[in-house]
């Protein structure tokens, strides 16, 4: 793949875009919004195996842009599968290797949010 | 192949893990131990009730189902690792394993160090111990589903911030300021020559004293400097201008009774005045209350310097006999029911009373004031996150004198309301005034805690207590109760009168108690509770019939029941509060029965009867009191 900054920015903005789109919600707007700006902490606290299980979790709205990073995270490291099951096997580099992507695309997340979201009024 | 990077934290000489876990033999004599987890098969013998392995609390990894964690792993350790996320008894788990970490963690030795550091960097004459009386969240880290966290350093040790201190420091400098004439900004701009302001003349710039992290202390009681598990339950929420009730508790982990060491120093052209004056508002405002839920008594740093506080408006001795108020729960698994066994730890709580006093405000003013406004001025008098962070101007503190033992189920201690510094000095005589009519309406029309709505009484069945007395000790007059009923009406009256006239002068809204709203027009099911047009409030006496005070006889009498059972829409049932509160006046033989939605049955008969019986309506305030 050749590296272009765009490489992650994009699809990170693609797929919030369509999510902000496509929901009407404005409870579920707010709660999206806060998740999408936390991720990177997240992230970064908890690790990439609690994210994942977050998807399952939260019922809210809040689940959508983990699954929308998770999308992403495999589009952009090919990885076919990231199930919680696929994530418990991964070898040590693999698994801090995919981190350190994650957090790289949680930061574009954190960065496109408040674009995305500039009429969403913050949770807090 | 085992990933070293994915284990937990082991045991130090744990013997190898097994991947393959064998099922506990069938003959294993006793029930589910302590630490049995994942695929543990508890009880045995030749015991035909069903067997159902105890739920791990821990999210599942193969190399390690059912992990040991080092007593030194952090309490952040073992969050990230907590149970599977659909699993069916996860609040259970979540109990159980944050309960683990409070019990389990041992962080004597990197708390030590850290002190020992901000001793040397600080210097020994720049250090002092602050001690929180009760408990302390500093801090707003979400973790898994949005669980609560104190402050963690990047190795999971709960800490005070330096930024917080230096916060607090701030704030209280400013206010002192402010106290001596000057406006917001210029306190601002007198503070920037203390502890800096970017947009200060260049000398200024820079901060003048160093603040450090502040650690915890060790002790002997507590190896984890205090980490504690607390729970939060919000069980009234506005729903836009209605309340709606649903218990919601929520686990946390907070610190309780802990000690810290808090170290300041000089920076570049920092004097000695200038390092005690900060030093002088930092200890200051430490006693004022730092981080949340302050204005539930959490948060007060004491120093042994520390005066008494002249906020302090009230102070009232209380003893509490019956169901008691309660803290945090213990949960046990029950393999032969396949559920936990949950056990709440009595605790005198000053949220409870705080919450007690919240609720009796929304009561009485939600019958004179529209919603909207009970719910800004509740925000404003109570704090708050919604719709913004707010430091209300109440503050509730408690102080427990005995707990409850195994033969005695009394709680006591002295409850203390303090102003904050958010109160506008102006309102401060109506507010101290409205705070005591609003304390005095609770302590005679219910209890706290577990069973507030009924007063005490003990039965065959289980549990064997219910309801709960509320019983004030003050010499004050104020807090006298008459013999008689009849004498009794005109202290609530005025008491009430008094709320409402206080209520109007803090809202600057002119309130006629004899034209009471009508929030919503009540039902069979539902009611609203509200002192509203459809609201009695009725002095009953009568002796005690067998083991309950007579207004209960009454309610529970058989003439009220349906099928033999307790009418929900009279008694309330799980999930559904009773519209009914009795409260017994100390020892006296006479009760105050609140009846909510009282002009449709079944609250009406209820209401018809006792007045038939001779009970005295005291609400709605007649005309000319």
């Amino acid at each position: 793949m050749t590296f272009d900054p765009r490489t992650l920015g994009t699809p990170v903005y693609e797929k919030l875009n369509t999510l902000k789109t496509d929901t009407t919600d404005q409870a579920k707007l707010k709660k999206q919004k806060s998740m999408a700006q936390e991720l990177y902490t997240y992230l970064s606290t908890w690790g990439l195996m609690r994210l994942k299980a977050e998807e399952t979790i939260l019922k809210d709205g809040r689940e959508d842009p983990v699954k929308k990073f998770f999308e992403c995270l495999k589009e952009i490291s090919g990885k076919e599968d990231l199930s919680l099951d696929a994530l418990k096997t991964l070898n040590a580099d693999e698994y801090l290797g995919l981190t350190g992507l994650g957090l790289e695309i949680a930061r574009e997340f954190s960065f496109w949010v408040s674009a995305i979201y500039h009429d969403v009024r913050g949770e807090d | 192949m085992t990933n070293p990077y994915l284990q937990r934290p082991q045991r130090p000489n744990q013997p190898p893990t097994n991947n393959n876990r064998p099922q506990q033999p069938a003959n294993r004599s006793g029930g589910n131990q302590g630490n049995n987890r994942g695929g543990g098969q508890g009880g045995g013998g030749n015991n035909p009730a069903p067997n159902n392995p105890e739920p791990s609390p821990w999210l599942g990894h193969p190399s390690d189902p059912n992990p040991q964690p080092h007593k030194t792993a952090s309490f952040v350790e073992y969050l990230r690792w907590m149970r599977a996320p659909s699993i069916q008894h996860k609040e259970g788990t979540q109990v159980q394993l944050v309960s683990k970490a409070e019990t389990q963690a041992n962080y004597t030795e990197r708390l030590n160090q850290m002190n020992v550091r901000t001793c040397l960097i600080a210097g020994n004459s720049n250090t002092f111990i602050v001690t929180c009386p009760w408990r302390i969240r500093v801090g707003g880290t979400k973790g898994p589903e949005s669980m609560l966290l104190p402050a963690f350093d990047a190795l999971g040790m709960p800490y005070i911030p330096s930024s917080t201190l230096r916060g607090v420091a701030r704030a209280q400098g400013i206010r002192e300021f402010m106290e001596q004439g000057m406006s917001r900004s210029q306190a601002k701009k007198e503070m920037a020559k203390y502890l800096g302001d970017l947009d200060a003349e260049d000398k200024h710039k820079t901060g003048k004293v160093i603040f450090f992290d502040a650690y915890p202390i060790v002790t002997n009681e507590s190896n984890s400097g205090g980490l504690a598990v607390d729970i939060a339950n919000s069980i009234w929420s506005w729903d836009d201008d209605n309340l709606k009730y649903s218990p919601n508790p929520n686990v946390f982990f907070s610190l309780k009774q802990v000690k810290f060491l808090i170290g300041i120093r000089k920076g570049t052209n920092c004097t000695d005045e200038i390092l005690a004056m900060v030093k002088k508002w930092l200890i200051k405002g430490l006693g004022q209350g730092i981080g949340s839920q302050t204005n539930s008594g959490y948060g007060r740093l004491l120093s042994g310097q520390q005066q008494n506080n002249p906020h302090e408006f009230l102070r009232l001795n209380f003893e509490l006999e019956g169901q008691l108020i309660h803290g945090r729960q213990t949960v046990t698994w029950r393999a032969d029911k396949n559920r936990y066994d949950n056990k709440s730890i009595a605790e005198v709580r000053p949220v409870a009373f705080k919450n007690m006093m919240r609720y009796w405000f929304r009561i009485f003013a939600r019958g004179v004031l529209p919603s909207h406004q009970v719910r800004t001025l509740e925000v404003q008098i109570f704090g708050g996150i919604e719709p913004e962070p707010t430091w209300g101007w109440l503050c509730v503190r408690v102080k427990e004198i005995d707990s409850p033992t195994n033969n005695r189920k009394k709680q006591s201690g002295i409850l203390r309301l303090f102003t904050t510094n958010s109160l506008p000095e102006f309102q401060e005589n109506s507010f101290k005034t409205f705070c005591k009519d609003l304390c005095w309406l609770m302590f005679r029309l219910g209890g706290v805690g577990q069973g507030a709505r009924r007063p005490y009484y003990e039965r065959q069945g289980n549990p064997r207590i219910r309801g709960c007395d509320l019983m004030p000790f003050n010499d004050e007059d104020f807090w006298q109760v008459p013999d008689y009923p009849q004498e009794f009406v005109r202290f609530f009256q005025q008491r009430l009168t008094s709320f409402y006239q206080n209520l109007a002068t803090l809202t600057t809204i002119s309130i006629n108690n004899c034209n009471l709203l009508e929030v919503s027009p009540p039902n069979d099911n539902p009611w609203v509770e509200v002192a509203d047009q459809h609201c009695r409030i009725l002095i009953f006496q009568g002796d005690s019939q067998g083991n309950k005070s007579h207004a209960l006889a009454v309610l529970h009498d058989r003439m009220f029941k349906t099928n033999g059972s307790y009418d929900r829409f009279l008694c309330g049932s799980t999930a559904k509060p009773s519209p009914i509160w009795i409260a017994n006046v100390e020892d006296k033989n006479y009760q105050v029965v609140t009846v909510f939605g009282a002009t449709q049955d079944p609250r009406k008969r209820f209401v018809d009867e006792l007045r038939s019986q001779g009970a005295i309506q005291v609400f709605p305030l007649s005309p000319g009191r």
